[in-house]
């Protein structure tokens, strides 16, 4: 009985402890960060109110303020119409200006007068899953707040680094510090991805941006930089896809590109419910994230899809019919406004795909359409739809290919169609 | 006595002249005259007619009103007086009056090539209802052909009595007005007629798709299905109209309004269409394959349009 005494002690002892230890991480890192990390604000000149809020902190004791993109996008886009405020822990207001900005990452670096000569030291080691991390931020403008949760590491199949933050983030909260338990800043809130699933810009790219020096960005050369970003990005990713070797994966009678990069998530389904008389098989292959350049509009998307109809209950009219409402690219749903880009130009003929079997000698229906980004030179959305068609048996069949990609250069637009469709083979 | 023929309006009328060339017809609104017009744009006492023996016209015209211009054959008469022969068009205010002699030439006789179909009252009726029934059974047809679901006879056949209920109501409607402008009506003739053209519409409703197809074009596409709607409805009016009317050259004024309608309803697309969209507008057509086997292309070839597309977007963001 003293035994059972001393372990419920013990326990209640042991566990208080636990307890204390875990509240006092988040209370002294926000009692200790507090005063480096600030509320952002981008107030629209004409109306007086603020348009954007967002947080940032403090990176450089001669006071710049790292934060998102994002969150200082109106500004950088439209300089005349917008200005950015900063507010510090005591609410002081403070005056700001953006030095430079990575557009890929999400990330851009302010130069605030008036601050405090020190700064948050940043750590670019990946920290081990479950570790936990605080991140900080103004929650829908509610104050600073301090927000615990786990680290899981790099999001995987992901074209843009992120750390997968499981903890909750909210809008206003972007552009904040994420801590270790030390109090280095790890990464930066971003964006949320659904209940408790948050992601962070890692603090490697920060670093990286920060070794351009602070000498302030002029703002006739802002397009050209996120330009120049872009590109680049578009540049390595695609180059990395299409210097590869494709993986490739029986569909239907067509040996097919599969999942032909890591940054891909492939996905399958089919339809064979009664009430249609044919059966639909689809398998697609996505990037999941898109870098954002305008409160209306994304890019940086790339996917393909394979969908394949058959039926032996359809006659031929039928079957025909069926595929004419089904042949069509896929809307882009990055941008919707003509401000943006320019309408679609298309083209559409028929092409021998995958060598010329005897028995086989049906052309497919391809059509490729491209429209341009208006302010981003040379970037580009292209689709391209690859249908075949064969009823020379007792059944029909068929095989339609999307490819959609967003935020291409005319040079990789014209590699990629050029190497997917190549890759079409007949199984043999 | 001589005799003269007026057309005023769509009526002939005979009159006769003293060949004397004194006592010739007067003209006008007041009714003291011969001739009687009600027009308010003609003058009171508006013109007189009288023989011109001895020269080479037939009549000679003195014109007693100013008010309105008078126009010879669309000429403005400036003089008082005028002479004219068999066949020439006065015209003043709204009213248009044609001169003839009784010798004057008539076109050759017409053949009317649906008289035999428009006065056989025995058999036109059952023929008329088979051809109506002709027209649901292709518009199920044509449903049926579209369906990829699980069939469903009742939201078939919709569309069918919609067709017949159309061809009834179109049918009905130029009976009508072949009963208030000839006094005469043919409901199995026009019902017999409008079918045709439906079921015609039908079978060529797909023509221009696999123009579009042959060509990758929806603009081939787009241009035959014109055609055949002009041709179509140009044949559908021009029947109606020369069973309702007494008009001449049906199928001609057929076409006329049919192009009229269609250029109508093109332009309002036209002009109604989204100048911007994010959904890339593309030729859609699919059929059986034996159609582009000749004209395919490589990928090499294909890939190298890019050249021309990029020329257009840039040219596109130029002009934005």
């Amino acid at each position: 009985m003293l035994w059972y005494r001393f372990c419920l002690f013990a326990l209640l002892f042991g566990l208080f402890p636990f307890h204390s230890y875990a509240d006092d991480t988040a209370t002294k890192l926000f009692e200790r960060n507090s005063p480096l990390v600030f509320q952002i604000k981008v107030i629209d000149q004409a109306s007086g109110n603020k348009s954007t809020i967002g947080s940032g902190f403090q990176v450089s004791p001669s006071g710049v303020i790292a934060t998102n993109y994002h969150v200082v996008s109106d500004y950088i886009l439209e300089k005349d119409k917008y200005s950015i405020e900063v507010l510090d822990h005591e609410n002081n207001s403070l005056q700001s200006s953006v030095i430079n900005f990575d557009i890929v990452h999400d990330l851009a670096l302010l130069q605030t007068e008036g601050m405090d000569e020190q700064s948050l030291k940043l750590n670019v080691e990946l920290l081990a899953h479950g570790n936990r991390i605080y991140s900080m931020g103004n929650p829908n403008d509610l104050g600073m707040t301090i927000v615990e949760g786990t680290y899981n590491g790099l999001v995987e199949a992901s074209r843009y680094n992120k750390y997968l933050f499981s903890g909750s983030l909210n809008p206003g909260m972007s552009g904040g510090p994420v801590f270790n338990s030390d109090g280095e800043v790890i990464g930066v809130n971003v964006s949320k991805g659904g209940e408790q699933i948050s992601f962070l810009v890692p603090a490697r790219h920060l670093v990286e941006l920060m070794s351009h020096g602070f000498k302030p960005l002029s703002a006739d050369d802002y397009n050209a930089h996120a330009i120049d970003y872009l590109f680049d990005d578009q540049d390595v990713y695609y180059r990395s896809l299409l210097d590869a070797d494709w993986l490739t994966k029986d569909f239907l009678d067509f040996e097919l590109p599969d999942k032909i990069h890591d940054s891909l998530k492939c996905w399958g389904h089919s339809e064979d419910d009664d009430d249609i008389r044919y059966e639909e098989t689809h398998r697609h292959c996505k990037t999941e994230d898109e870098i954002y350049l305008k409160a209306d509009f994304y890019t940086g998307s790339f996917n393909f899809s394979y969908a394949s109809i058959i039926s032996e209950e359809l006659n031929t009219v039928q079957f025909y019919k069926l595929l004419e409402t089904k042949y069509s690219i896929s809307s882009f749903s990055n941008s919707d406004d003509k401000q943006e880009t320019t309408n679609f130009v298309c083209n559409t003929k028929f092409i021998q795909l995958g060598g010329k079997p005897e028995q086989h000698d049906t052309p497919w229906k391809v059509t490729s359409c491209i429209r341009a980004y208006i302010e981003y030179e040379g970037l580009y959305d292209a689709g391209l739809i690859a249908l075949y068609a064969d009823s020379s048996d007792s059944k029909h069949e068929s095989l339609m290919i999307r490819l959609n990609a967003s935020g291409i250069s005319k040079q990789n637009i014209t590699r990629l169609h050029n190497k997917f469709m190549g890759k079409v083979k007949w199984k043999h | 006595m001589e005799t003269l023929i007026l057309k005023i309006g769509d009526s002939y009328n005979k009159y006769y002249l003293d060949s004397d060339g004194v006592s010739g017809l007067s003209l006008g609104r007041a009714f003291s005259n011969d001739i009687i017009i009600t027009d308010p744009f003609v003058g009171e006492f508006q013109l007189r007619v009288d023989l011109s023996p001895g020269s080479e016209y037939d009549w000679h015209i003195e014109i007693t009103d100013r008010t309105n211009p008078v126009f010879l054959n669309g000429k403005n008469i400036e003089s008082k007086s005028v002479d004219l022969r068999s066949g020439d068009k006065l015209t003043t205010g709204r009213t248009s009056i044609v001169f003839y002699t009784e010798n004057h030439a008539v076109p050759v006789t017409r053949e009317f090539s649906i008289a035999n179909w428009l006065h056989n009252h025995k058999f036109k009726p059952y023929i008329a209802i088979l051809m109506l029934l002709v027209l649901f059974g292709s518009t199920m047809l044509a449903s049926y052909l579209e369906t990829a679901t699980e069939l469903d006879w009742g939201s078939l056949s919709s569309v069918a009595w919609g067709y017949l209920i159309l061809a009834f109501i179109w049918a009905s409607g130029w009976s009508l007005a072949g009963r208030l402008l000839k006094g005469d009506y043919y409901f199995s003739s026009h019902l017999f007629f409008t079918s045709i053209c439906l079921i015609l519409l039908l079978l060529l409703n797909d023509f221009g798709s696999y123009i579009d197809y042959m060509f990758s074009s929806t603009m081939a596409g787009e241009i035959v299905d014109g055609i055949v709607i002009v041709l179509l409805n140009g044949l559908l009016i021009g029947f109606n109209l020369s069973l309702a009317t007494h008009s001449s050259r049906t199928f001609r004024k057929g076409i006329l309004v049919s192009v009229c309608i269609v250029a109508t309803i093109a332009s309002m697309v036209y002009m109604r269409q989204e100048e911007y969209s994010n959904r890339p507008s593309h030729s859609v057509t699919i059929k059986p394959s034996f159609i582009p086997k000749a004209s395919s292309v490589s990928i090499e070839q294909f890939i190298s349009d890019y050249d021309e597309m990029f020329e257009k977007l840039s040219t596109m963001k130029k002009q934005i």
